[in-house]
């Protein structure tokens, strides 16, 4: 009687499962890890955001590069000292790779898309 | 047998109750729209606030219909079903709150790195949410019919209203948040055309930013970047759609003048483009990175970057 209840139980738990609603899972872009010098910054005027040149740029890897990272004001997590793109400053903190955030205004009026290494999620300064 | 019966019960019950959950009915006599103020809008702001739609900043006083509450009202509206979702608080949707058993929004607006999905109008990734911009507009040419796409961020899932020159407005849905394919009005005569898009953030119109397309009964393709090499510091484009007279940008900046091309070749110093010298000075020679390339002249512009890898 009691394995019983206990299947019983267990089916119901199981039904209640089915019945109710499953929130859909954001598969998350892993971030990586970035560090650098800065050499020269350019705002990106259409976004809002900020294309940050770094030399030497290490991505935790063996080679060490040169290339440019975007910042957002809407989205990247600034740790002190808050030294953002000013140029000589060290920045080290993590990226999404790959996500294109630079819309650039250019002379004949619209906007064009700058690529670049990757989008900042959190970055500190010296 | 009985236990058995009352456990299936309770589960199903339980269940329902969380997925609908009724609501007590709030009527409203008026229409509001933006500029709308008094009681009515304090109500309606106040069942945004506790349906999860509307989030009043502190040092804003309810009643009046501004923005942020044209906003959560179509935001509502979406997520009702009450079409087109534009944030104007008429009879149908007067009608659907006095009536209607809603959906709890139970999951705040998302402000993570994941595309905001259950938004209608997300924004692109880095960019700031609750705004409508637009980049540009691809191909520069076009007949009328001919479907055009625009670039940018903040566009509706269910309606936007795209213009030519302020008139001759277009619906179109987006799948993204961050592109439209739009139809060129048979309306228009040949000519060039601003561009702007409204939704429910408001309009895209800028006055730094200007986005045009050419309307034309025989349009030109733009350039298009087929390869590229690199020899000491001389760069050449292979492709086709360069004019006689080009304009260089890339992420070493712009060209300084006018780049010539017989049509399928271009040709240009790296240390003529504007942030060479700026960037030389900290890399010395000794760094690999990628070099972006957009040309421009009379006929547009490549509608990606072409890539080159260079020692700098």
């Amino acid at each position: 009687m009691k394995k019983k209840r206990l299947l019983v139980f267990v089916f119901s738990l199981a039904l209640t499962g089915v019945l109710l609603p499953v929130s859909s899972a954001h598969a998350l872009t892993p971030e990586l890890p970035f560090g650098g010098i800065v050499s020269s910054r350019l705002p990106c005027r259409c976004s809002g955001t900020i294309r940050i040149r770094f030399t030497p740029l290490y991505l935790g890897g063996p080679v060490v590069t040169s290339g440019a990272m975007i910042y957002s004001p809407f989205s990247t997590i600034l740790y002190a000292d808050l030294n953002i793109g000013v140029s000589g400053k060290w920045h080290n903190g993590s990226y999404l790779p790959g996500v294109q955030a630079c819309w650039v205004l250019v002379p004949w009026g619209d906007c064009l898309r700058l690529p670049a290494i990757g989008l900042m999620t959190k970055v500190g300064t010296n | 047998m009985r236990f058995f019966s009352a456990s299936i019960l309770l589960s199903i019950t339980f269940a329902l109750g969380v997925l609908t959950i009724p609501v007590s009915a709030e009527t409203f006599n008026t229409n509001l729209t933006t500029g709308s103020r008094g009681t009515d809008v304090t109500r309606l702001q106040q069942f945004l606030v506790s349906k999860g739609f509307l989030e009043m900043p502190v040092a804003v006083a309810y009643g009046y219909f501004g923005t942020l509450t044209r906003a959560a009202v179509a935001l509502w509206q979406v997520a009702n079903g009450i079409t087109p979702a534009l944030g104007y608080f008429g009879p149908i949707s007067r009608q659907a709150i006095a009536t209607k058993t809603e959906t709890v929004v139970t999951t705040p607006p998302s402000s993570d790195f994941s595309t905001s999905v259950e938004n209608d109008t997300p924004a692109a990734l880095g960019m700031r949410a609750n705004q409508i911009v637009l980049f540009r507009a691809f191909p520069f040419e076009a007949r009328t019919g001919d479907l055009i796409t625009l670039d940018g961020s903040g566009f509706s899932k269910t309606a936007n209203q795209i213009y030519f020159d302020e008139s001759h407005p277009v619906t179109a849905t987006s799948t993204d948040g961050i592109t439209l394919k739009v139809p060129v009005p048979t309306t228009l005569t040949n000519g060039e055309y601003k561009l702007s898009v409204s939704n429910v953030w408001g309009s895209s119109d800028n006055p730094d930013t200007k986005v045009i397309i050419r309307v034309t009964s025989n349009p030109q393709p733009g350039p298009i970047i087929e390869s590229a090499s690199i020899v000491g510091d001389t760069v050449t484009l292979v492709g086709s759609g360069f004019a006689s007279a080009n304009n260089l940008f890339t992420t070493l900046g712009d060209s300084s003048s006018s780049v010539s091309s017989n049509g399928t070749t271009l040709t240009f110093r790296i240390a003529d483009l504007s942030m060479y010298d700026e960037v030389r000075q900290f890399t010395l020679g000794k760094y690999q990175e990628a070099l972006w390339i957009y040309v421009q002249n009379e006929h547009g512009v490549n509608k990606e970057p072409y890539k080159l890898d260079i020692i700098i």
